[in-house]
């Protein structure tokens, strides 16, 4: 077991004669993708601003963000940019590309907390059927309209059914208040499936009018954003991040199992109970103003994974950021591909998605993730 | 440091898994946890580090009891070696023994230059320093065990925690982890399947039979063959090894068994 000869044991901090060239890779070039990414994030900002019905350049485009952050710019009333232009860019392409992109974020974080919590890379924020309890709020204000919901507008039903799914499945799923990353699994998927069956009852009991409706909510759209449905996200994105990230070390520990965990001084039960509150919560506001998109908690998580690794420390801020990027781009692609005609987000994202995940996960370094045990 | 299981009692879901197991570990000793599978090493292993709360008796180090300490504190006191590693996320071998520094540090953090100097010490002194950049879910039984000790010496408590340590090392590695934790002048308390080891190694062995200590004390005084036959339901006889002039347990199955295949004292 030692190189040292039996008879002289090594002393504790004796200098290590091997240094290990190794351990550099990560950091640089995690530094320069996450800088990748957000540069990437602005430049699709700016497209989503200036590609749509009304032309907009991109210069122009750029302009008019800029002059709505920046008070007294030049150009916002030399009257060389029309209102409609304005309203177009302003008023509707960045608000949603601004949603798109935390959605993407957040669902991405939430996945990539999710996955930890009950260990098991098939985790999504859905797993504890937290879109399915939401799916069952909104769909009642659609169906029902919102005064048969104590008035709850669709968003707050969605936000309300989420939260009463993902509290049901942690009490279902504890026990002595221990919670078992198995029965939660298990409590998730019975629970979804009944909150499923309910949402599939009261479709296809309505009017046919309202089943559009009730798609693009199941499988997600940001179509109807405003600037006034950023803050909650914003709020929700923020705050998770600044949570996992003081948390970030102790979440490499439960990698490597709760005993293990336990063994490195981590309060396994308390850490959990931490990550599965803020994981539903971020969910939660995600899924009342975007509705159910797939996918993209799932697999970003695992790009990230690829791409640099387990420790959280380096894949979290490429989780937010590539999530971020990813759905940015998907909901500019189906507000363009089918125009005049829009595809919800979440046929996108699995469009776009799973043949580039496919073909990452077929690459070599997938191993790094794991991939090939 | 001084670890002593103080009457220390375990019921899991209502059955009773340890009764009344009292052991003094004196600072620097090697105790061996000795008994049949599901005798309860484990589980005193585990009332130590707070992987499991006695319902009745106490731990302390020092005199301090393990539930008052601060688990990151505890964490840098017990240094725990377990069997295996979950890899459904897998880390690299470094990442693996760079979380052994975790509780020195926040949460968050970058691993200094110093984190960094101590893991890949630990991994030399294992005699895995080539396996540094290799997947943990890729490696052999021996290999990840090996690994696994490494972060637990890069853990750095006076007290090192073993959970079945050798039992997927060939001899040499075998023979090299019991030597090399003699070495460090920590109290080390390994549940072990091998008596002979246990006999040339420890300072102490401590003899346990569903849920109950039977025997403690200095080896060779403990393992007799009459006590291994009552402990272990096999028979043993001292045999002398010429060499060394020390005599070694060798072991068969009881009387009328013998057409039968061997069974084996490995872990289940």
């Amino acid at each position: 077991m030692i190189s040292a000869p039996p008879a002289a044991p090594t002393p504790e901090r004796a200098p290590s004669t091997t240094s290990p060239a190794t351990r550099g890779r990560g950091r640089t070039s995690v530094t320069a993708l996450n800088a990748t990414l957000a540069a990437a994030i602005v430049v699709v900002l700016v497209l989503s601003g200036a590609i749509g019905t009304v032309e907009v350049g991109v210069l122009d485009a750029a302009r008019i963000t800029l002059g709505h952050l920046v008070p007294g710019l030049p150009w916002m009333s030399d009257g060389s940019l029309t209102t409609l232009q304005d309203q177009a860019v302003w008023q509707f392409r960045l608000p949603r590309a601004l949603l798109a992109g935390l959605a993407g974020a957040g669902l991405a974080l939430a996945g990539a907390i999710m996955q930890v919590v009950v260990r098991n890379p098939l985790a999504d924020p859905y797993v504890l059927g937290v879109s399915s309890g939401a799916s069952v709020g909104a769909v009642l204000v659609i169906v029902l309209g919102s005064t048969a919901v104590a008035g709850l507008s669709l968003s707050a039903a969605a936000f309300a059914g989420a939260l009463v799914a993902s509290a049901l499945v942690t009490l279902l799923a504890q026990q002595g208040g221990r919670l078992s990353p198995t029965r939660m699994i298990l409590a998730g998927v019975a629970l979804g499936t009944l909150f499923s069956a309910i949402t599939s009852y009261l479709t296809i009991t309505t009017e046919a009018q309202n089943v559009v409706s009730v798609l693009f909510f199941l499988l997600g759209s940001v179509s109807a954003a405003t600037m006034s449905s950023l803050p909650a996200p914003i709020i929700a994105v923020v705050v998770a991040c600044l949570i996992v990230a003081t948390q970030a070390r102790s979440m490499n520990a439960l990698l490597t199992g709760d005993e293990s965990a336990t063994s490195l001084g981590v309060n396994v039960t308390r850490l959990r109970g931490l990550l599965l509150v803020v994981a539903s919560l971020l969910t939660g506001v995600i899924v009342s103003v975007s509705g159910g998109i797939g996918f993209v908690g799932l697999v970003i998580p695992h790009v990230a994974r690829i791409l640099v690794g387990s420790d959280h420390r380096r894949m979290l801020p490429v989780t937010v950021l590539g999530g971020g990027l990813f759905l940015m781009v998907a909901d500019l692609l189906a507000r363009t591909v089918a125009a005049p005609t829009e595809i919800p987000l979440g046929i996108l994202t699995a469009f776009v998605g799973a043949p580039f995940f496919l073909w990452l996960m077929r690459r070599g370094s997938a191993t790094r993730a794991g991939f090939d045990r | 440091m001084r670890v002593d299981f103080e009457s220390v009692s375990v019921t899991l879901g209502g059955t009773p898994v340890l009764r009344e197991v009292s052991v003094a570990v004196p600072s620097g000793h090697f105790v061996g946890i000795l008994g049949p599978n599901g005798s309860g090493k484990s589980t005193l292993l585990r009332t130590l580090y707070r992987g499991c709360r006695p319902s009745a008796g106490r731990v302390t180090l020092d005199g301090d009891d393990v539930l008052g300490m601060p688990r990151r504190e505890l964490a840098r006191t017990v240094a725990v070696m377990l069997q295996e590693s979950s890899t459904e996320f897998d880390l690299t071998v470094l990442e693996l023994v760079l979380l052994g520094r975790a509780p020195h540090h926040g949460s968050f953090g970058r691993d200094t230059a110093d984190d960094l100097h101590i893991a890949t010490e630990a991994l030399r002194r294992v005699d895995s320093l080539e396996l540094i950049d290799r997947m943990v879910g890729e490696l052999s039984g021996g290999q990840k065990q090996r690994v696994m000790l490494a972060r637990a010496l890069a853990q750095n408590g006076p007290v090192l925690v073993l959970d079945e340590p050798t039992n997927h090392l060939d001899i040499s590695h075998q023979l090299e982890l019991m030597h090399l934790v003699t070495t460090f002048g920590r109290t080390v308390i390994a549940a072990l399947h091998d008596l002979n080891l246990a006999v040339t190694h420890c300072d102490e062995v401590a003899v346990m039979r569903d849920g109950a200590l039977v025997a403690f004390g200095p080896p060779r005084d403990i393992l007799t063959p009459e006590l291994v036959r009552e402990v272990f339901a096999v028979d043993a006889r001292h045999v002398l090894d010429p060499a060394s002039g020390d005599s070694v347990l060798a072991f068969a199955r009881p009387a009328p068994s013998a057409h039968r295949p061997e069974r084996t004292l490995e872990n289940s």
